[in-house]
């Protein structure tokens, strides 16, 4: 049972609550109360009225709801609001990404990406095989052009194109770059060997004009298996004995078409073979430089239609030119039949 | 021009599927929509109902607009976020106003902002204070201590004096008078009986009016 004082308080509370519109009116409540044995459950209005104005003095600070002055939010805290959701919502999306969406790359995407790069490969092979073979080419007519400037320096100073087998019988034809060499026609840097072949030579390596002239059979050997690689050189003209060189005025009108120099011929042992071109460009032909300065690749062994190979004279033999006009380029290392 | 994803559908009796606007429809409808659909013209319908109740009611728990404003945010990030757990017929506006209110605790233990102080040394935060004086406060015809001051400083002195009211005082008097909320649902808010509420709230009004009756007389004391 409730005190006088719990009773008083509750009555106190019931008119605050009146007062300030805290009580709920639903009409079950009003026919509890009203069955609790009271006509009316709610307070004296004047009561509540009273309350109501003593309690606005204690707390009405003159601001919404009660007072004048307004409490407004923001104009843009709304749009503000929805932009911090928006946010929310793409940064949800961007965490959730990698665990809903499916593997970026499959078996099958990464075998057709290969394949189609596979394919692309094969595809530039034969491009890049072209461009090293053009670089090739390109390097090797330089050397070929480099040593004509020595020969062609070497005719101006001395009327004849160089020739070692002339002054010596036993050296093999690519001892003439030695005698160049020697004569200070042929520059050190110079390479003596074609960038397609598997060895490299340079002018500074041949052994001096000098040595070669010791008679040494061993030297002569060793010089010859040097020169295996290096490059073809005109053999000079066949004499009543021996050779003869090859005068400069001879060929004065025909040096577009007398080889001086160019990639070794395919041989067997040191003897060149009948039929076949130089090794050192995948057998698709030689360069060959002329004696007017121009140089070419040549598909086959024919330079012209009279001349059907240019590695043997006119009577089929790898031994030096019959005439002026007669086209040949000699392996270095091989010698000439002096007989 | 409506937006049409503020539209609802809506099986009537008779089968016929009706289009419902989310202007027409009960916050608890609106709120069970966005749970649903999660579309953002609903969620939009609710800030604009709840804005200017929600924002005045942080703004005067805070004591300052620019966190009221940053709380306001976080209250419907919050709404947004916990959408799921809204139980299909639940009050709305409880809800949300006992989402602001955690939000504003939370802030407040962040930022360092201390209780209100009591304003006597007697007595308990819960609401247990002694009663005495408050009915003939109340009831009396006779004008108040506080209808002596000028209207601006008595705005100004309630300010002060509701700022030192005790934490769970203070709460209690800002949702019953200045929010209009029942006791029914201060209590659902607050997650205290009914009976609780009552009595924080006249605990609220009896230390008011103690320091009412003090300031008075003080100031009563010094004039002399």
């Amino acid at each position: 049972m409730k005190s006088q004082d719990s009773i008083e308080d509750d009555a106190v509370d019931d008119i605050i609550g009146h007062a300030l519109g805290l009580i709920d009116f639903r009409p079950q409540r009003y026919f509890v109360e009203t069955d609790a044995g009271s006509n009316d459950p709610r307070p004296c209005p004047e009561r509540v009225a009273r309350t109501r104005s003593q309690i606005g003095l204690l707390l009405n600070d003159g601001c919404e709801p009660h007072g004048s002055e307004p409490i407004r939010p923001p104009d843009d805290l709304r749009q503000r609001t929805l932009n911090r959701i928006r946010e929310q919502k793409a940064m949800t999306l961007e965490f959730r990404e990698p665990f809903v969406e499916k593997p970026r790359w499959r078996l099958a995407d990464v075998a057709v990406a290969a394949s189609v790069l596979c394919a692309a490969f094969l595809g530039s092979l034969p491009a890049l095989k072209n461009g090293k073979a053009t670089a090739a080419n390109l390097a090797c007519s330089s050397n070929l052009t480099q040593i004509w400037q020595g020969v062609e320096q070497y005719a101006t100073t001395f009327n004849v194109y160089p020739n070692a087998t002339v002054e010596n019988r036993r050296l093999p034809i690519g001892a003439t770059l030695a005698l160049m060499r020697h004569t200070g026609h042929l520059p050190e840097s110079v390479p003596l060997t074609c960038p397609g072949c598997s060895s490299r030579l340079q002018a500074r390596e041949l052994p001096h004009w000098n040595q070669l002239n010791q008679q040494s059979e061993q030297l002569l050997r060793d010089f010859s298996a040097m020169m295996a690689e290096v490059y073809a050189m005109h053999p000079g003209l066949k004499g009543q004995v021996g050779v003869r060189y090859l005068d400069r005025s001879m060929i004065e009108s025909v040096k577009s078409v007398i080889p001086m120099a160019g990639d070794r011929p395919p041989v067997n042992g040191r003897t060149p073979l009948l039929q076949g071109n130089s090794p050192w460009h995948g057998g698709f032909g030689q360069n060959v430089i002329f004696a007017d300065g121009h140089s070419a690749f040549i598909r086959g062994r024919s330079i012209r239609s009279l001349d059907r190979d240019i590695y043997s004279n006119r009577q089929g033999h790898c031994d030096a030119a019959l005439d002026p006009f007669d086209i040949i380029l000699v392996p270095a290392g091989a010698c000439l039949n002096q007989d | 021009m409506a937006n049409h994803s503020a539209l609802s559908d809506v099986t009537r009796k008779d089968g016929i599927v009706a289009v419902v606007e989310a202007d027409e429809m009960s916050d608890e409808a609106l709120m069970a929509r966005y749970r649903d659909r999660g579309d953002e013209a609903d969620y939009n319908a609710l800030i604009e109902r709840y804005q200017q109740e929600i924002y005045r009611y942080l703004v005067r728990y805070l004591g300052n607009a620019t966190l009221a404003d940053d709380v306001f945010q976080d209250t419907f990030l919050q709404i947004h976020q916990k959408r799921h757990t809204y139980e299909e017929g639940r009050a709305v506006r409880p809800w949300i106003y006992a989402i602001a209110s955690h939000q504003a605790i939370d802030t407040m233990r962040r930022v360092g902002r201390h209780s209100a102080r009591s304003l006597s040394a007697n007595g308990s935060d819960d609401g247990e204070t002694p009663r005495d004086g408050l009915e003939a406060l109340l009831e009396s015809t006779a004008e108040g201590p506080l209808a002596q001051l000028q209207t601006e400083e008595r705005r100004e002195w309630v300010r002060r004096a509701i700022d030192t009211l005790p934490e769970t005082l203070r709460q209690t008097l800002i949702l019953a008078y200045y929010q209009d909320l029942k006791y029914r649902e201060i209590a659902e808010i607050l997650d205290v009986p009914v009976g609780t509420v009552k009595s924080r709230l006249h605990a609220a009004l009896q230390k008011m009016a103690e320091k009412a009756a003090r300031d008075h007389i003080s100031e009563g004391d010094e004039g002399a």
